[in-house]
């Protein structure tokens, strides 16, 4: 853990773990590399004034006659009130124009690939947009080819959402009828957590996704899988599933592409079976995590906009999990 | 039998005594106002074709004016706003300390106003 060991009991209240999956101080794309150096720098030169500011009162309190005229000399407050913030936030100022000017190092998406997503209550729709302008429709997870600063387009189906993957960038208001881009840089493989951060009603606490960064060559073979059709299900169990799927309503709301199923109401589900979670990262994705969310989705995401389904038999429940899970 | 309580040194009101202090500032305020509302509602509205040379004019001349009417508050205090302290030594320290913030307000404005060059008119944020 690289940070902040020195003040580790602090650090337990107020950090829990410096190298989750979802912490600003553990930076694992370029924006929130920069960001996490700028936080360091405010919170070091913050202490540091405070410190000075202390020690300026602890000598003004105690200290000796000499060092007391000295304090309550004119100079202090020249240097300490007007050239010492001038030159600071001068320097700051520099840098932010760099930062947001035109020779900016804050990736410029290379426009090889684009990736929409829109906020929904209380789920992500994401759809990969790529050179040739394929749209690929996914859905409550992002990837991201490592090293390539991809532009992320956002908003919003209903209301004010917002994106925030902390380890790769800064967050993003979703705002309807309106679209905000963002550049994510993955710097490394390896999977990261967003969370929606504006409060949008009932279930925004469970409103996240994951963001799994992997190598350029991985990632175009995953996009391809991701593009095709939904896999044919070959066991009886997954067929009878199928059937179950096709015949219960849920195709009003869910498209598999590839089947008759075409809804859009809800999240696409083509490859639902090779998510890292389910409704959101609400749930791990198995087997029973699916029988789970369609028989009791209503206590797992209280007033998520699924409707609960108790009109299934254990068995036919666990038929439909396993089509669902082998959709790959 | 009571003593008259001697008659305190009369002061002006004290809001004056703070407007005389924070001119600088006041004017530092109106400048970012005006030209933080020109510039969104310019881009917001696509008022001008030409917005990316009307709005770092626009910006150019608010900074200007503002940094010319700072610079008089810095020469001369009590120029812009009256304040007349009965007591002496309470003049002299009102008016350094209010020049001190104008010169910090001239400051802040033209960081305001450099911003109209160093960025894109309507640049989007990221
Ligand atoms: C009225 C529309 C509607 C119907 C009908 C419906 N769903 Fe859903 N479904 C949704 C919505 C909306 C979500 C997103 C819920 C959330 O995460 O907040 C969802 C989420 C899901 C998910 C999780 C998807 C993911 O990306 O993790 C699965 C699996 C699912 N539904 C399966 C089913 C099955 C099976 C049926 C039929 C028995 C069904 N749904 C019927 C609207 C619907
Ligand atoms: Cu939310």
């Amino acid at each position: 853990m690289r940070c902040a060991r020195p003040f580790a009991p602090l650090a337990l209240l107020t950090l829990q773990d410096c190298a989750g999956v979802q912490s600003a101080f553990d930076p694992s794309g370029a924006e929130a590399e920069r960001i996490n150096v700028l936080s360091w720098l405010l919170i070091l030169s913050s202490v540091a004034v405070l410190v000075a500011v202390c020690l300026i009162t602890a000598g003004a309190l105690f200290g000796s006659e000499r060092w007391r005229a000295r304090i309550s000399g004119e100079r202090l407050v020249i240097g300490g009130g007007l050239v010492l913030p001038i030159l600071v936030l001068s320097i700051l100022l520099s840098y932010g124009f760099y930062l947001m000017g035109p020779g900016s190092p804050a990736g410029r998406a290379d426009g090889r690939l684009r990736v929409e997503v829109v906020g929904e209550r209380w789920w992500w729709r994401v759809t990969y947009v790529d050179e040739s302008g394929r749209r690929v429709e996914s859905a409550n997870e992002i990837r991201l080819p490592v090293g390539r600063p991809v532009g992320v387009e956002l908003t919003s189906a209903d209301v004010i959402h917002s994106f925030w993957v902390p380890r790769l960038a800064g967050k993003l208001d979703m705002i309807p009828g309106r679209t905000n881009s963002l550049t994510l840089q993955a710097t490394k493989a390896g999977i990261s957590r967003g969370q929606c951060a504006e409060y949008c009603g009932g279930a925004h606490a469970f409103m996240s996704f994951y963001v799994i960064a992997m190598p350029e060559d991985q990632f175009a073979a995953w996009l391809e899988q991701e593009a095709g059709d939904a896999q044919i299900p070959t066991g009886a169990d997954e067929t009878a599933g199928q059937t179950l799927f096709l015949s219960s309503g849920c195709i009003a709301c869910h498209s598999v592409r590839g089947t008759e199923a075409r809804g859009t109401i809800g999240p696409d589900l083509t490859h639902v079976g090779s998510r890292h979670s389910l409704a959101a990262a609400t749930l791990e994705n198995d087997v029973s995590a699916f029988a789970r969310w369609i028989r009791d989705g209503e206590h797992v995401k209280p007033e998520n906009l699924m409707p609960p389904y108790d009109i299934f038999t254990e068995a036919e429940l666990a038929q439909l999990s396993s089509y669902l899970d082998q959709l790959r | 039998m009571k003593e008259p309580a001697p008659q305190p040194v009369r002061e002006p009101p004290v809001a004056s005594a703070i407007l005389f202090l924070l001119t600088g500032p006041i004017l530092w305020a109106g400048h970012l106002t005006l030209v933080y509302a020109f510039q969104s509602v310019t881009c917001a509205i696509g008022a001008f074709p030409s917005a990316a040379t009307v709005i770092p004019a626009f910006v150019a001349l608010a900074t200007l004016v503002a940094a010319m009417v700072l610079l008089v508050a810095i020469w001369a205090p009590g120029r812009l706003t009256r304040y007349r302290s009965e007591r002496g030594e309470n003049q002299t320290f009102l008016r350094a300390v209010s020049r001190l913030l104008s010169v910090l307000s001239l400051t802040g404005v033209l960081w305001t106003g450099s911003a109209a060059f160093a960025l894109d008119a309507c640049g989007r944020l990221r």
